[in-house]
């Protein structure tokens, strides 16, 4: 267990709270882990749940492209819903990750059964998200102040004010079904070894189209999140989290080759992400250069684990014989 | 575990190394102080607007701080482009290190009140600046009159042009100053132009190649175009942004005067750029949390609102305009 990735990311992450905790305890004299930790989780939480669908994206070798577009699609089908036509919380909620899902299914139709490179696909359908969520309401934003309607607040609450709590439901209802369910199985030998996956009887289109389709709910449930946190819903809120998402499930230890990764990998590179972003304002680094310590650091945090982990560069320095 | 110490080292040194520090600030307190902390949040580092905010807070932290015996440090941060839950982020960020008071030019009204009520109820005052978030618990806003500043532009090209079809190219959808700049655009054309007809709306998302591309291809497409309004001068930012415009058959007007729109001033390709009190975002931000900060009153209209005054730049006063830039921002490249 202490040679896996996650644990790795994991132990990057605990030594940024701490430096965190040390750099607001020398410039301001405040304990960062008592006053703004609860903030923090809440703010990782959006790119953290549409990792968890990435992640099994990743896993069975291909990438969503159009995570972001998706989440902002789903946002407004259900602002829309609920501000504009007055559909109840719950409905509006569900018809938001509908339209997320079929998002997603419409990717893995044209993965799994139209044999479209992921890339290519999933480019198309961020442009074609992005261009129906700005026909939903004219590129206007909706405010959603849900906060105000005692319905709404039944029907919203947990992802507007706890979605660390979704986080965790979420992360650990996933990690069980690609632990321990067939489901999950069939993704990791489709990342693995797709040839061997077919002559093993498994029907990797069906499959695929399921995986997106599981994406595209959780980049739903990311863009809803959104949405009810910040209680507004705009065209240019997912741009940028396409990206976001790849990076924390690649920090996580998903393997881009297919085939490696877990869910808790996946949200523990989310969590490092914020983190890291976090430290660096603490830290006070300048804004016009914190993009390159930014950077710099996902590098460097990826480069221990891969030393921790006897990787590349640990054989570099290695004076072993070859 | 045992790399800890030495990433705790690096981390600290690359802190101290970029922050100009000057050691801990502590916590907030009221009244007079020998020492301030303010921050600057633009609404993105990779809007050339916002240099000018930057170079002014810092101008004007000196020259106060030289004039009242006190130090003034300012922090400028932001996301690096439009992303309104990182703007956020900074800001509560900000308020939880301490600054003494935080002016923001906010992204997104909405997403950004939870932030500034977030920071106000730490006891960190917050004012706005460019972009209001007037729901919020923002004690002041400073910036354009963004109605006045459509109209304004508006009325320009009405005199140039006296008829036919005008297009207004906006930046991204959801911001309030720019959406309050099309209506004031548009109500004065439908009021004292009606033969004007405003066909689209463009909006570019901030981004400077998409701005310049979006003149190209619609002028393309519609050669009739009688006149462009650009709520804010991205377009003008690239080169050769106007180069399918024929300025006697098409006007242009645009928001903002920096040094980069100049020369369409000078090929005559653009008539009118109407200048922002951009040297105000920064000085007045400081001087506005300093006496914040001291419990001194600050002057400002109904709901806080402080306006920045509009220039109009066109051929003929260019020279003036560009003396007074160079002596407000030298340090502009």
């Amino acid at each position: 267990m202490l040679r896996t990735r996650e644990f790795g990311a994991f132990v990057v992450l605990v030594a940024m709270l701490l430096l965190c905790e040390a750099g607001s305890q020398f410039y301001n004299q405040k304990s960062f882990l008592g006053n703004e930790l609860g903030r923090v989780l809440k703010d990782f939480s959006i790119v953290a749940i549409a990792a968890i669908g990435a992640c099994a994206v990743i896993v069975s070798g291909g990438v969503d492209l159009s995570a972001g577009s998706t989440m902002t699609l789903s946002a407004y089908a259900m602002a829309f819903l609920f501000v504009n036509k007055g559909v109840p919380a719950p409905v509006a909620l569900g018809a938001g990750l509908a339209t997320g899902t079929l998002v997603g299914l419409a990717n893995g139709l044209l993965v799994g059964g139209a044999k479209l490179p992921p890339f290519i696909a999933t480019l198309g359908m961020l442009s074609i998200a992005r261009g129906l969520a700005f026909w939903v309401n004219d590129g206007d934003n909706i405010t959603v102040a849900w906060r105000s309607s005692a319905d709404a607040f039944a029907g919203f609450w947990l992802l507007g004010d706890y979605p660390m709590v979704a986080v965790l439901v979420l992360g650990i209802l996933a990690s069980v079904v690609m632990a321990r369910f067939r489901w999950g199985r069939y993704v990791y030998a489709v990342g693995g070894n797709e040839e061997a996956a077919r002559f093993a009887g498994l029907r990797i289109g069906a499959i695929k189209a399921g995986i997106y389709a599981a994406a595209g709910l959780f980049s739903a449930l990311a863009g809803c999140t959104y949405s009810l946190k910040y209680g507004t819903t705009m065209v240019t809120m997912g741009n940028g989290y396409e990206l976001q998402i790849i990076a924390a499930c690649a920090i996580g230890g998903v393997s881009f080759s297919g085939g490696q990764g877990t869910v808790a990998g996946s949200v523990i590179g989310a969590a490092i992400l914020q983190t890291l972003y976090e430290l660096l304002l603490q830290l006070r680094v300048p804004g016009d250069r914190i993009e390159i310590f930014y950077g710099a650091a996902i590098l460097l945090a990826v480069g221990i684990d891969q030393v921790r982990r006897g990787g590349l560069p640990a054989r570099w320095f290695s004076r072993s014989a070859t | 575990m045992k790399r800890i110490p030495l990433l705790l080292a690096l981390a600290f040194g690359l802190g101290c190394d970029g922050g100009g520090l000057t050691g801990p600030v502590g916590e907030i307190k009221k009244g007079p102080q020998k020492k301030y902390r303010f921050a600057v949040v633009p609404k993105m580092l990779n809007n050339k607007v916002f240099k000018c905010a930057k170079i002014s807070a810092e101008a004007a932290a000196r020259e106060i701080g030289r004039k009242e015996g006190v130090e003034i440090e300012i922090v400028f941060q932001g996301p690096p482009e439009s992303n309104p839950a990182r703007q956020a982020s900074v800001v509560e960020s900000l308020a939880g290190q301490g600054v003494h008071g935080i002016s923001v030019s906010v992204d997104d009204a909405n997403v950004l009140q939870t932030a500034i009520d977030a920071a106000t109820a730490k006891g960190v005052p917050v004012i706005t600046f460019d972009s209001d978030s007037p729901a919020s618990k923002r004690k002041y806003f400073f910036g354009t009159n963004d109605l006045e500043c459509g109209e304004r532009l508006a009325k320009h090209l009405g005199k140039l042009v006296q008829k036919g079809k005008v297009v207004i190219q906006s930046g991204t959808t959801g911001a309030p100053n720019l959406q309050m700049r099309v209506k004031g655009a548009k109500d004065y054309l439908a009021k004292h132009h009606p033969e004007i007809a405003v066909v689209d709306v463009l909006y570019c998302n901030d981004d400077v190649k998409k701005a310049v591309d979006q003149i190209g291809q619609y002028m393309s497409a519609h050669s009739d175009i009688a006149g462009w309004i650009l709520v804010g001068g991205w377009a003008l930012f690239g080169a050769d942004a106007l180069k399918s415009i024929d300025p006697a058959k098409t006007k242009v007007v645009s928001c903002d005067a920096l040094p980069e729109e100049w020369p369409y001033l000078e090929s005559g390709k653009c008539q009118m750029l109407l200048a922002q009190d951009l040297w105000g975002w920064g000085a007045q931000s400081v001087r506005i949390l300093k006496d914040l900060v001291d419990g001194k009153p600050v002057e400002a209209g109904p709901g806080g609102v402080i306006n920045g005054g509009l220039e109009e730049v066109t051929a003929e006063n260019l020279a003036d305009f560009k003396k007074k830039w160079a002596e407000q921002f030298p340090e502009y490249k």
